[in-house]
């Protein structure tokens, strides 16, 4: 083990090292002294259990206790918030009433709606085709002469092509005018002629009333 | 081991620190550490007492014991009991050594320790070699004296290590260190 050291040295050294250590012995009395603490330390885990158990209940009624108050503080505190501050005037208590409506006189309502607003859409279309008809499809033609033969021409001086079949028919006054006594049509004469979307003729008006170009 | 005892073929006397440590754990027989305690209280208060002073010493001593007497299940088998003793000891001084905040000042640089007792040594004069040894240790850097008594007392240079928390490297040179501090100051002693 001390194989480091030189023989002479570690014998010389070692010498003095065990002369020293019998001059500093342990002294006797450590045993007892160590035997007698242990002995007190035994003894001491059952007053330390008991002294455990009161500082357990003291701590535990400490931590209830500071709940206790944190709890009040808090419920103060929240009581102060809510009440506003109005000095020495009265509170006053607003009421809010609230009409509760069924379920089922809501379904009613709703259907009743529809319904109506169902028919008016339906009515406001009619009268909207009918107007766009009239507008879109009544037109103010001029009767012209074209080689020995009657033709029609809007305000534009545009050719309308009319069949002849069309054309006899009108000649032959077998169509129904608005003015059925004039039945035959001169050259330059202006005649309000109302097609309908497939661009048959429905009605023609003769009457002066119609013959302006705008 | 109650068998053993009972038909007494158990050599307490000659039976080693670890065996009788595990006995001791086992039972915890008042006697058996008695017996361990005869065998190394010396060596562990000589130690003590050669890092601090008497009452220091006592005092680490007897809490060092008490702990072996009252908590005996700490020691692992695996290490050796002296060794396991000595660091339980030295852990404790210390603790006490950082209470009192002398720790810096005890682990102080070990060459600049050195040189300071080397010329402190060459001024004094004792009557014989024994003085002049004790005087020699109780100067010498508390790292060289360390590992000097541990050697002394029989560790290896593995266990001074894992004793004193450092690496073998160091523990050689501070047994180097304090040898030649103690041949300088014995040298007039063998003329």
């Amino acid at each position: 083990m001390n194989s480091s050291l030189p023989p002479d040295d570690r014998d010389s050294l070692t010498t003095l090292y065990q002369a020293r250590k019998k001059r500093h012995h342990a002294p006797v009395s450590h045993k007892q002294s160590i035997l007698d603490k242990a002995a007190a330390n035994l003894q001491r885990p059952i007053m330390a259990t008991i002294a455990q158990a009161l500082t357990a209940h003291l701590q535990r009624s400490v931590v209830y206790a500071s709940l206790a108050i944190a709890v009040v503080i808090v419920g103060v505190q929240s009581m102060q918030n809510e009440i506003p501050a109005i000095g020495n005037e009265p509170i006053t208590i607003s009421y809010r009433s609230i009409q509760i409506h069924s379920l089922e006189s809501e379904q009613l309502a709703v259907t009743d709606n529809a319904k109506n607003l169902f028919q008016y859409n339906e009515e406001r279309h009619k009268a909207l085709v009918e107007q766009a008809q009239q507008i879109e499809q009544q037109q103010v033609l001029r009767v012209i002469k074209q080689d020995s033969e009657l033709q029609l021409v809007n305000c534009n001086d545009e050719l309308i092509e009319i069949s002849k079949q069309a054309l006899a028919m009108l000649v032959a006054s077998d169509f129904p005018l608005i003015n059925p006594s004039n039945k035959r049509f001169n050259e330059g004469q202006l005649l309000a002629i109302t097609f309908d979307q497939n661009g048959y003729i429905l009605h023609i008006d003769d009457t002066a009333q119609t013959k302006q170009c705008t | 081991m109650k068998l053993l005892q009972t038909l007494n073929i158990f050599d307490a006397k000659n039976a080693s620190p670890e065996a009788l440590m595990a006995e001791y754990v086992i039972g915890q027989n008042k006697r058996v550490f008695n017996q361990l305690y005869d065998k190394l209280a010396d060596d562990l208060f000589h130690y003590l007492v050669s890092l601090s002073d008497h009452q220091l010493a006592s005092d680490i001593a007897q809490k060092t014991w008490l702990k072996v007497y009252e908590k005996p299940q700490r020691y692992q088998a695996s290490a050796g009991f002296k060794a396991w003793l000595f660091r339980v000891g030295r852990n404790a001084l210390i603790d006490e050594f950082r209470k009192q905040n002398r720790l810096v000042s005890v682990f102080e640089d070990d060459n600049f320790a050195a040189d300071r007792l080397a010329s402190e040594i060459s001024t004094l004069e004792y009557e014989d070699m024994h003085q002049a040894f004790d005087a020699a240790l109780a100067n010498m850097p508390i790292a060289q004296r360390e590992a000097f008594c541990l050697q002394q007392e029989c560790f290896s240079l593995d266990q001074i290590a894992e004793i004193t928390h450092c690496p073998k490297e160091t523990v050689k040179t501070r047994i180097r260190y304090a040898r030649e501090l103690l041949k300088r100051k014995l040298e007039k002693y063998h003329e």
